[in-house]
């Protein structure tokens, strides 16, 4: 008896549900989806690996390989915050639904070691 | 916060529990820890009553020390593996959850309790030793040599 | 056991119970006799992930042990691993903490108090709870980033932070939320059917409540004012905080509970918001924790307890976690003989089970 009023007004009003996927909310600006790596300006440091609880993402240094999982990614931004170069972001938006799994790669240029470079440089400078 | 606990052995671990019963002690938990091969520690915890009218008379009560554990009493038992630890269910009756699944998950064995699982409480009834799965490789007919060092990698992760 | 008994079985799957438990119900002409329970259908095995993970990645590991509570896992764990290794989060993080620690406890509760309508069949409330609900999900999705696994928590800290446009707006969210739970008071409390079919079902009696180990708003329904928040930890010690506490140790009196609960937190929440101190949000945290602690925080469903042993390496040796619905299974299984046969899923339900918790 007491639910009268309430029902009345939710039968008159619109239903608080909304007809996904035709019309899509506006997604906060803090939510965690999808990663994304700048891989111009990665290192290949591996502190985003080291991090990942669930090791979604490997790093192959030598060869400048960046792979991420984004099936076994749980989108905690862990390895967002992690990055010394800040070159992962992370889009408001979640991952769109697919019918089979996949892996990320990306290839980005290895770091040459300073040393190699200055003797090589030096060698070059005593011929 | 980190506690003292009393050291008991598996013959006054029942008189000391009782006497925790009559002054009105609640049973929090036991937690359970592996020393060595054989050895099993098993810390039992108790709270006492920590009312309100207490706090308002004694407003330290409400202050956060880390290093103190404030209406706690902890006991500390190392029992071998093999031999039967005694059950406290006669006092405590919900201890015959957390014993069960002792046994479940350490092997070990509880004299006298009253609702025994004997060890299938979380596990089925046919699984009986560890490990608890069965790992099958498969073997392709093509390129049969990659797939053997596949399967020994991840035989070594797993 | 004359002839008369029969045996059911209240399976894991069943339209009304909302959680995957086995109770084998011994039934004589519609009065339950004996019950029976069997867990086991959750069991993941998280305990033994600390050799695997190291101790930072474990707060995500945590934080999954259950969907509704999760922030409050995450809490307890970074406590005690900042007390083992002597750190104390900063004011802000702690007031932050409390903050999103209050909200999970909103949404438990309303998403608790749909499913009981739900459990006598009052499905126009149910939905009307969840409708509400969504207030402070979409609160959580604004300032944490997710909707029930916040990852807010982290040993030192917290990550994110509240900007005063966020606060106002969610002081706003609060109002309606508030005005939609004061709406439905008097359906919830005050109703014939609600009154008939909760009243007396499912006693409990004070001293039977203490020794069979019940925790939260089980115990707190029978007359017993224990809630962890009096301790003191985080920035309870700063706020307002009393217990809800009913005498009557039967059904009604346990989602009176709760319903004061909500309101109550509400009010702790805009205290909180109103007195955020300015400070880091982080500690810097080096080196591993070594030794035993233990600690124990509030959680919907009760009392949460922590042991952790760790050794001086970045993996954790042990790790036990005893959630609150593991302590009241065995309130359950004595409040269940003598009832009849529908009340079972009111009883079931009023213990408020979170089986992902206990089989973690």
């Amino acid at each position: 008896m007491y639910m009268l009023p309430n029902v009345l007004r939710n039968l008159s009003g619109k239903p608080a549900t909304r007809l996904y996927p035709l019309e899509e909310r506006e997604p906060f600006p803090a939510y965690r989806g999808v990663i994304t790596n700048e891989i111009e300006k990665c290192i290949f440091c591996s502190s985003c690996a080291r991090v990942c609880p669930t090791d979604a993402i490997t790093v192959d240094a030598k060869a400048g390989k960046w792979n991420y999982d984004p099936f076994l990614c749980v989108y905690c931004s862990a390895c967002v915050e992690k990055c010394p170069t800040k070159c992962l972001h992370q889009e408001p938006v979640h991952r769109k639904p697919s019918v089979s799994k996949f892996v990320v790669h990306r290839t980005g240029t290895p770091r040459v070691k300073k040393a190699k470079a200055e003797a090589k440089g030096g060698e070059g400078t005593e011929k | 916060m980190f506690f003292e606990a009393k050291e008991v052995t598996p013959q006054t671990l029942l008189s000391e529990v009782q006497q925790l019963a009559n002054a009105k002690y609640r049973f929090v938990t036991m937690s359970q820890t592996v020393m060595d091969e054989n050895t099993l520690r098993l810390f039992y915890h108790f709270d006492v009553n920590l009312t309100m009218s207490d706090l308002r008379h004694n407003a330290e009560l409400c202050v956060w020390e880390p290093t103190d554990a404030k209406g706690m009493v902890h006991l500390r038992m190392d029992v071998n593996k093999n031999e039967r630890i005694p059950s406290i269910t006669p006092i405590y009756f919900c201890a015959v959850l957390v014993e069960n699944e002792t046994q479940d998950q350490f092997g070990v064995r509880f004299a006298d309790l009253p609702l025994d699982y004997e060890g299938a409480m979380f596990l089925e009834g046919e699984v009986t030793h560890a490990p608890y799965f069965t790992m099958t490789t498969v073997r392709r007919p093509a390129a049969k040599a990659e797939a053997a060092k596949d399967d020994t990698a991840k035989g070594e992760k797993a | 056991m004359s002839n008369r008994t029969t045996v059911i079985p209240f399976g894991p799957q069943h339209p009304v119970l909302p959680e995957p438990l086995h109770i084998k119900f011994v039934v004589e002409d519609e009065t339950v006799v004996g019950a029976v329970p069997q867990l086991g259908f959750v069991h993941r095995g998280l305990e033994s992930l600390v050799r695997l993970k190291d101790y930072n990645q474990m707060v995500f590991v945590v934080e999954r042990i259950c969907g509704i509570c999760s922030c409050i896992h995450a809490n307890c764990y970074c406590n005690t691993i900042e007390d083992m290794m002597g750190i104390t989060a900063p004011p802000r993080a702690q007031f932050l903490r409390v903050i999103w620690s209050e909200l999970h406890r909103i949404h438990s509760h309303m998403l608790w108090l749909g499913l009981f309508a739900d459990a006598f069949g009052f499905e126009s409330v149910f939905q009307q709870f969840w409708r509400i609900r969504e207030h402070v999900m979409d609160i959580c999705e604004a300032t944490a980033g997710n909707r029930v696994i916040l990852s807010v928590n982290v040993v030192g800290g917290v990550r994110r932070d509240l900007s005063p446009d966020q606060i106002r707006w969610m002081l706003g969210r609060l109002d309606e939320l508030e005005k939609g739970m004061r709406e439905l008071t008097r359906t919830m409390l005050d109703d014939y059917t609600v009154q008939e079919r909760t009243r007396g079902i499912g006693y409990l009696s004070k001293e039977d409540a203490r020794l069979l180990g019940a925790a939260g708003p089980t115990l707190r329904g029978s007359g017993w004012e224990i809630d962890e928040r009096m301790h003191g930890y985080a920035a309870y010690k700063d706020l307002n905080f009393i217990p809800m506490v009913e005498n009557d140790g039967d059904c009604y009196a346990r989602s009176k509970v709760r319903f004061y609960e909500v309101l109550h937190s509400i009010e702790l929440i805009r205290e909180a918001l109103n007195r955020l101190p300015e400070s880091e949000l982080t500690v810097k945290v080096t080196g591993n924790p070594e030794g035993e602690a233990i600690f124990r925080v509030e959680q919907p469903r009760g009392e949460l307890f922590y042991y952790i042993r760790a050794n001086g390496t970045k993996n954790l040796e042990r790790m036990r976690v005893r959630t609150p619905t593991f302590a009241n299974v065995p309130p359950l299984l004595h409040m269940l003989p003598g009832c009849k046969l529908p009340d079972v899923p009111v009883i079931v339900l009023s213990i408020d089970p979170c089986i992902s918790c206990t089989e973690r």
